[in-house]
């Protein structure tokens, strides 16, 4: 029984320290490095090179690195938002890291970020209602603009154009989604028009108004606010439209079936805003109290609600409270499953500090260095290219 | 005190043999399912063929600690207690050493340790020039000097902040 192990012998007694590590080790050790340090071994040999390449190794690094992400933080400096700079900040290393945005002399405005997802972050670069994008892997350095979107205002005024980048496992695609209300004329509802990006097909696609007049026609989704990707779904916070007025609803869009959906909200005092999360896997929002305007007058209350919605049994999806959080200022997102990112502005600054909500331990950041805003996103290093097609072993 | 029956010998590439704990042993895939294939015989020797002795004394240390630890700290903590070992036990490794272990590892097949010693030569490597790594991996450059240029040019940002020592 153990005799039959003889025969690897003499072919690996030589498994020493001399001899060359079989390639499913290497590559085992491989995807536990910064994308920087696999792009420099490519001309280690062209075994490696054909291996950092592969669409496999690709997705092993990923997960690899998944579970350390960093935080992406766009700051300004003025109101304006003209002095901004792109910074990085690792919540393992505690490392922050300025970075350089290759395409950034030929920006006749300062990008916005619509979404982050797997390496990749999409920006919208354009004047309004975002028009032009660029697709960007901050790693690898590459980027490369999207084609114009389809949907115009040649013959009807814009009135609000939302969009949201996500990743879907199930057809395995990032998608770049444009959501366009045109300016609802007297008495009528807005009307809604859908376009979706595919990274996969490198195309835009228009998706029938008919499926999309049914589901959000009589919504709109506020221009500039970010969509949340949980599970393959992209969620806004958007607002019914007509002669109900004013009720804020989560709207999602499944990047798998291209389908739009509306869940109610909660219901909460008025003046209480709304912060989609992505609360490990699960839909999730914040409600907190909205900041005075006017300086000088009392503060309200700093308390956060959040909120888990839950979908498991068919019968009963509701929302649950899961926790109330007080002092840390206002939620901004939700890094690693479960650590709130929270974000207090003081007088000239801005203190950020993540809140882990299952081990309820509190971490503080860095500061942005900002005396205006800044926009935070979660971030992995990647080597998903930025075009499928290169995705491919050359 | 464990009994004899919870106890194995694991035989090294030179013959050299270890008393393990059946505990620590079952770690190792390799050794559980050898064992699994003769249950009922008394004859508890197993050998490990292509691992060397010191590789063998390395991989029992790791595990005889793991097991140790995960007792002691039942309610909790053990996972800290484990890194803390881990980096001590990573220490007294050479680097060249790394790689044998990783190869003995994968040969027992034994899921914890060979995650920590991956990360271990990832971690020692990650800041390392191409030469290096050529040499540190017994790699033959299959590049002619044109191809590998090429590929320099075109990522020359991944070429700075490299260091030898």
């Amino acid at each position: 029984m153990r005799n039959n192990k003889r025969r690897s012998r003499e072919t690996m007694t030589e498994g020493n320290e001399s001899s060359p590590l079989p390639l499913a080790i290497i590559k085992d050790i491989l995807s536990r490095m910064p994308v920087k340090t696999v792009t420099r071994f490519q001309s280690v040999s062209k075994p490696w090179s054909a291996l950092i390449k592969s669409p496999d190794f690709v997705a092993t690094h990923l997960r690899q690195s998944s579970r350390d992400p960093s935080l992406l933080i766009r700051r300004f400096h003025n109101p304006t938002g003209s002095n901004f700079a792109m910074i990085s900040f690792n919540m393992r290393t505690a490392i922050l890291r300025d970075i350089r945005i290759p395409f950034l002399n030929s920006l006749f405005r300062l990008p916005k970020i619509v979404g982050s997802s797997n390496g990749l972050v999409c920006f919208d670069i354009s004047h309004c209602h975002a028009s032009a994008f660029v697709l960007w892997n901050i790693s690898t350095t590459q980027f490369k603009a999207i084609p114009n979107p389809q949907i115009n205002d040649a013959r009807r005024p814009f009135w609000m154009v939302a969009s949201g980048f996500g990743y879907n496992r199930e057809v395995d695609d990032y998608k770049l989604v444009r959501v366009v209300n045109f300016h609802p004329t007297e008495d009528e509802l807005p009307v809604v028009r859908v376009e979706v990006y595919s990274w996969s097909t490198g195309s835009w696609k228009v998706i029938d108004h008919r499926s999309t007049d049914d589901t959000i026609g009589s919504c709109v989704i506020t221009e500039g606010v970010q969509a949340v990707n949980v599970n393959g779904c992209l969620y806004w916070l958007g607002v019914v439209a007509g002669k109900l007025a004013d009720g804020k609803i989560v709207v999602s869009f499944d990047m798998g079936t291209e389908e739009f959906k509306l869940t109610a909200i909660p219901d909460f005092v008025n003046g209480v805003c709304v912060k989609i999360l992505d609360l490990d896997g699960s839909l999730a929002l914040a409600l907190y109290p909205s900041m005075p305007v006017l300086p000088g007058r009392a503060r309200p209350v700093d308390r956060t609600e959040i909120w888990v919605y839950l979908n498991s049994a068919v019968e009963n999806k509701r929302w649950a409270k899961v926790t109330n959080i007080s002092g840390f200022g206002c939620p901004v997102g939700i890094l690693r499953g479960s650590e709130l990112i929270m974000k207090r502005v003081d007088t000239h600054c801005i203190s950020l500090s993540s809140l882990d909500l299952i081990s309820d331990t509190v971490k503080r950041l860095p500061a942005c260095g900002s005396e205006y805003s800044c926009d935070i996103c979660s971030y992995v290093d990647s080597l998903v290219p930025v075009d499928s097609e290169i995705g491919g072993p050359n | 005190m464990a009994s004899t029956d919870d106890k194995v010998i694991l035989k090294s590439s030179e013959g050299e043999c270890f008393e393990v704990d059946m505990a620590v042993a079952s770690h190792l895939q390799i050794v559980k399912s050898v064992l699994e294939d003769c249950e009922g015989s008394s004859d508890k020797v197993v050998s490990l063929f292509i691992v060397e002795a010191k590789y063998v004394a390395m991989i029992i240390e790791y595990y005889k600690n793991y097991v140790e630890l995960k007792e002691k700290h039942e309610e909790g903590g053990f996972e800290e207690k484990l890194k803390e070992f881990e980096k001590q036990f990573l220490e007294q490794i050479d680097k060249k050493e790394l790689k044998g272990l990783v190869m003995a590892v994968n040969y027992l097949n034994a899921p914890a340790l060979f995650d920590v010693v991956c990360t271990a030569i990832a971690k020692h490597i990650e800041n390392k020039s191409v030469e290096y790594v050529r040499e540190y991996f017994g790699i033959v450059n299959d590049f002619t000097a044109e191809e590998e240029a090429q590929i320099r040019e075109e990522h020359r940002w991944a070429y700075d902040g490299v260091n030898d020592d």
